[in-house]
């Protein structure tokens, strides 16, 4: 197991504290993305991307010609007015920018598509409360949909990694997998997730003290806590779309009809959309 | 290779149910001694010395051979090198453990004995498999789970046998994908509950028709996607042996168990296999006075050998399944006739999986020959399957061109209209069995539809390509506008039949009653199932009236309870199941009802499926166009301006899920309570005139 990349708010004192790791460094707003860049640059650490944790919609915000090379996560509630956000489409297209909305309201998943469909990467952050069905005709178009357009997440990771002999978590694509991401707070602390995080349930008083991620407890279990779901019989444990959820919205109790039916179906789509790409190996069009 | 079943212990640290040595007195002594440990090996040399093209597997079993602790199995390693230097390469090693033991200080051992996988066994079901003399099964799960844990970073492989009992039959699919979930690179394979004299565990016994139900529910699951999951017996054996003529026999269908079993116990002494051990049958003596060689040619094995010959001209006479069968185990025969000569008690189990469920499958014509014939006219081999170019070495070859070229169908309309396209798409499929579709992918029909014979494949189709496509939509089909026009005709002409066709409703998975819903409901002596939603506000009688009618039946005595989903409306006073069944578990649900009252809706078809006597109460929408014969059908005199109901065709569409605008006028809120009241009393009091 490499060394779990850094989530972390935007502290200089905090950048210098480690080095030599990959950071995705957390700012509030898209004014200081730069800034924190060059902070991670000068600590001796390799910058992921930027999470810009925005509280205004993706069309509000102020795109500049000069953030176009940064590596940009920008979380927003929302797209925001179309219009507005038409007269940047241009300098969107060529950032290096990746825009999350959260999965509800339902609108957000017509703003994915809008957003997929114009070219920009997205990804949709779900919890239990969404709409399965609609996210269901997303992941369909994301997968399917032979138009060109921008992949959107978790649904083009699902269809291009999954493996019927084994599990695939996908929380990484949403800095949310302690194999890949720790989160830390202002002081340092260390974090499994964002959420944990927010609710300051912290593992370790910092990052120095995993040195070896795979021997350190808190992680190590974490990693096998979905043995649990098989040690109490939850019904996830009995889904058809286990291996690719791995009870990621078991408290939500939607069950077989919300997203038990989604992920079965997003099983099915993954499975054409490789049937598609075995299709496509055997095809060739003649050569001049 | 000769096999050698070795119990160097019978003691266990589990007490699963339905196990036979456990329930025994122990015999002593509990442990194989060393000595005898010793002989053991010798044995084993001596025999494979006599014999040098011979290999001998010793499978480690119990009781639970992990409570040996390492050193024993180092011990057994010691004696292996010190006796058999010259055979030892002819020495394979396997065990079966529960694992609830596995520790790390057990690798090293394991791997140098050549074991590189651990046989298991689980059951998510509560209270079966325990640990201690309380059968702590929570303990047991939480100590297995972790025993897994380690195997796996220890870098062994592991699989699973799933003994299915009288529990598991209301839940086949969720077992299957529990098990499968937690295997996906693993095995695992099920088994019957094998209870022979113990009438307290008859809860548990399984008939072997239950147990080909239960197969067949799974194998259809397992059959489309069969990349998709791991190896799973007997589908996988099966699959290998009557499609592509392997030879992959456990020991009970191999027929060969008298020439190659031994078991060996801790006190040495020797029989054919754990059960006839467990039974004080075809004993051999001990390993101290006797070689294996000897155990081997023992007479009482002839009996064994002469089922192979006397069965196929008697019990099995003309059976096309003898050689992936031979007349199934022995010992079962014994305990079902009191002879080795006649064939298993769980005949059935295997034929009828394989005619009522495995052959129609993969091979729908073979499987309508073979349930047409009674004699069969083919001797094993069957003829290769006419599908058979699609089947690769273990597993379907993909072929995603020929199966998206089927016609596709394209699913709208609700439940109830899915109830009638399966019947539609039975009987074509009945009439010909080679008329297949695919059928487009939406949530809401999946569980419905999933496994239908009809259907070959549900998913999308391909952006771009050519194809067939059937729309379900038969109220815009010019048939609907005809006058005496009934829905089901309608989607009969759509599928290729000519109307009129019976009006036969099929669901393409076996009815299965889920027990906590079963016993969640207060049951009355007489009970009704009410269901006041539809799509349509329009079809719904007015909630007042609901309740009233509820009211007047609890009065009496009778049991109420509401279907439907979540955001329906309650109808105070009946017992609510809303939200709490999916389609398929409300389906089966039906049937346990002595009557239903219903709007023209999905359990208006689900009564007709089940066989229940409804009431319907119809407003704008007519009986004529889609009530079932034998049915109590109430309809309302439509008193507004749409005299053939306002939802019904033309511009009816955009009114569908418009609330009514006339209020209490609204036509289904003319229709007289004590009407309806006294049609379901009507079929109750009928109901207790039978019964």
């Amino acid at each position: 197991m490499s060394l779990p990349r850094i989530v972390c708010p935007h502290n200089r004192d905090l950048l210098q504290t480690f080095r030599d790791r990959t950071v995705a460094v957390r700012v509030k707003g898209l004014e200081t993305a730069a800034a924190a860049a060059a902070d991670v640059w000068e600590s001796d650490n390799h910058l992921l991307c930027v999470i810009i944790e925005s509280g205004s919609p993706l069309a509000d915000l102020d795109f500049r010609e000069e953030q176009k090379d940064l590596p940009l996560a920008l979380m927003a509630p929302s797209c925001g007015k179309f219009r507005h956000l038409a007269r940047r489409l241009d300098l969107l297209r060529r950032c290096n920018l990746r825009v999350y909305l959260p999965g509800s309201p339902p609108e957000n998943l017509v703003s994915l598509r809008i957003l997929s469909s114009v070219g920009i990467y997205t990804g949709a952050m779900i919890d239990g409360g969404v709409d399965w069905d609609a996210l269901g005709d997303l992941m369909t178009y994301a997968v399917l949909e032979r138009v060109p357009h921008a992949a959107i997440e978790p649904f083009a990771f699902i269809a291009s990694h999954y493996d019927p002999s084994s599990y695939l978590d996908w929380g990484g694509l949403f800095f949310d997998n302690p194999e890949n991401y720790l989160h830390l707070d202002e002081e340092g602390r260390v974090a499994l997730s964002a959420a944990e995080l927010r609710e300051q349930r912290f593992v370790a008083p910092s990052i120095s003290e995993i040195a070896a991620p795979q021997e350190f407890p808190a992680i190590r279990e974490r990693l096998q806590a979905w043995r649990q779901y098989f040690v109490e019989n939850h019904p996830c444990a009995s889904c058809g779309g286990w291996k690719i959820c791995l009870g990621k919205f078991a408290a939500s109790g939607s069950g077989s009809q919300g997203c038990a039916g989604f992920f079965l179906e997003m099983l099915e789509v993954a499975r054409q959309f490789k049937d598609r790409q075995i299709q496509a190996e055997g095809f060739q069009i003649w050569q001049p | 290779m000769a096999t050698v079943i070795f119990k160097a212990t019978e003691a266990c640290n589990a007490r699963c149910i339905y196990c036979d040595v456990v329930h025994k007195k122990p015999r002593a002594p509990v442990v194989m001694p060393l000595e005898t440990l010793e002989i053991f090996f010798s044995r084993i040399n001596e025999f494979l010395l006599n014999r040098p093209d011979e290999q001998m597997e010793v499978i480690w079993h119990g009781g639970e051979p992990l409570l040996l602790g390492p050193d024993y199995f180092g011990q057994a390693l010691h004696f292996q090198e010190k006796h058999c230097a010259a055979t030892g390469s002819r020495i394979r090693h396997s065990i079966q453990s529960n694992l609830t033991l596995f520790s790390r200080d057990f690798t090293e051992i394991l791997k140098k004995l050549g074991i590189t996988s651990l046989g298991s066994s689980y059951d998510p079901i509560l209270n079966l498999r325990g640990l201690g003399t309380k059968r702590d099964s929570q303990a047991y799960n939480r100590k297995f789970m972790d025993g897994i844990r380690l195997v796996e970073e220890e870098g062994f492989g592991w699989g699973i046998i799933y003994v299915v009992t009288k529990l598991s039959l209301a839940k086949p699919l969720e077992i299957f994908h529990f098990l499968a979930n937690f295997s996906p690179k693993g095995a695992f394979m099920f088994n019957p509950v094998l209870i022979y004299d113990n009438p307290k565990l008859n809860r548990l016994k399984v008939t072997p028709k239950e147990y080909a139900d239960f197969l067949g529910a799974i194998f259809p699951v397992w059959w489309q996607q069969l990349e998709e999951f791991p190896q799973v017996e007997p589908f996988s054996a099966l699959t290998s042996n009557l499609l592509e003529e392997g030879t992959s026999l456990m020991c009970s269908d191999s027929g060969a168990c008298a020439r190659n079993h031994i078991n060996v116990l801790p006190d040495g002494s020797l029989s054919l296999c754990g059960r006839a051990a467990d039974w004080s049958l075809l004993q051999y003596g001990t390993i101290f006075d006797k070689s294996f060689s000897e155990v081997l040619a023992d007479p009482q094995r002839e009996v064994l050998m002469e089922r192979n010959t006397i069965l196929p001209e008697t019990d099995c006479k003309g059976c096309r399944f003898w050689k992936i069968c031979h007349g199934g185990c022995p010992l079962d025969a014994w305990s079902g006739s009191g002879s080795f000569l006649h064939k298993s008690e769980w005949c059935y189990a295997k034929r009828g999986f394989i005619e009522k469920y495995f052959e129609p499958m993969v091979n729908p014509s073979a499987a309508v020959a073979a349930v047409t014939t009674k004699e069969p006219q083919h001797p094993w081999p069957p003829a290769p399957p006419a599908n058979l170019a699609r089947i690769g070495k273990r597993r379907r070859a993909k072929d995603p061109e020929a199966r998206l070229e089927l016609p596709w169908i394209n699913p709208i309309g609700g439940l109830g209209d899915t109830l009638m396209v399966s019947g539609v798409l039975k009987q074509v499929v009945d009439r010909n069995s080679s008329r297949q579709f695919n059928l487009v992918a939406r949530t809401k029909y999946r569980p419905l539809l999933a496994g239908h014979p009809a259907i070959a494949h549900i998913g999308h189709p391909p952006p771009g390509s050519k194809f067939v496509i059937f729309t379900t939509n038969y109220w815009e089909h010019e048939d609907y506008r005809q006058p005496g026009k009934r829905a089901y005709q309608v989607l009969a002409r759509i599928f290729g039949l000519t109307p009129p066709v019976e009006e036969r409703l099929y669901v393409p998975w076996v009815f299965r009653d889920d027990p906590v819903l079963m016993g969640l409901i207060p049951w009355k002596p007489r009970n009704v199932l009410i269901c006041q939603s539809s799509d349509s506000p329009r079809k719904q009688m007015g909630l007042e009236r609901w309740e009233a009618l509820v009211q007047r039946l609890t009065q009496i005595g009778v049991g109420v309870c509401q279907a439907g989903r979540i955001r329906d409306s309650y109808v105070r006073g009946a017992y609510s199941l809303m939200g709490l069944t999916s389609t398929r578990q409300l389906i089966s649900l039906v049937r346990h009802f002595d009557a239903v009252v219903t709007s023209d809706n999905f359990i208006m078809h689900a009564a007709q499926l089940c066989g229940v006597p409804a009431v319907v109460l119809w407003g704008p929408t007519s009986h004529r166009v889609y009530g079932y014969a034998g049915q109590v059908h109430l309809q309302a005199k439509i008193d507004c301006e749409y005299a053939g109901g306002c939802i019904e065709g033309g511009d009816g569409g955009h009114l569908y899920q418009i609330d009514c605008p006339r209020g209490p006028a609204h036509c289904l809120d003319t229709l007289p309570l004590e009407v309806i009241f006294n049609a379901v009393m009507g079929i109750l009091k009928d109901l207790g005139k039978e019964g």
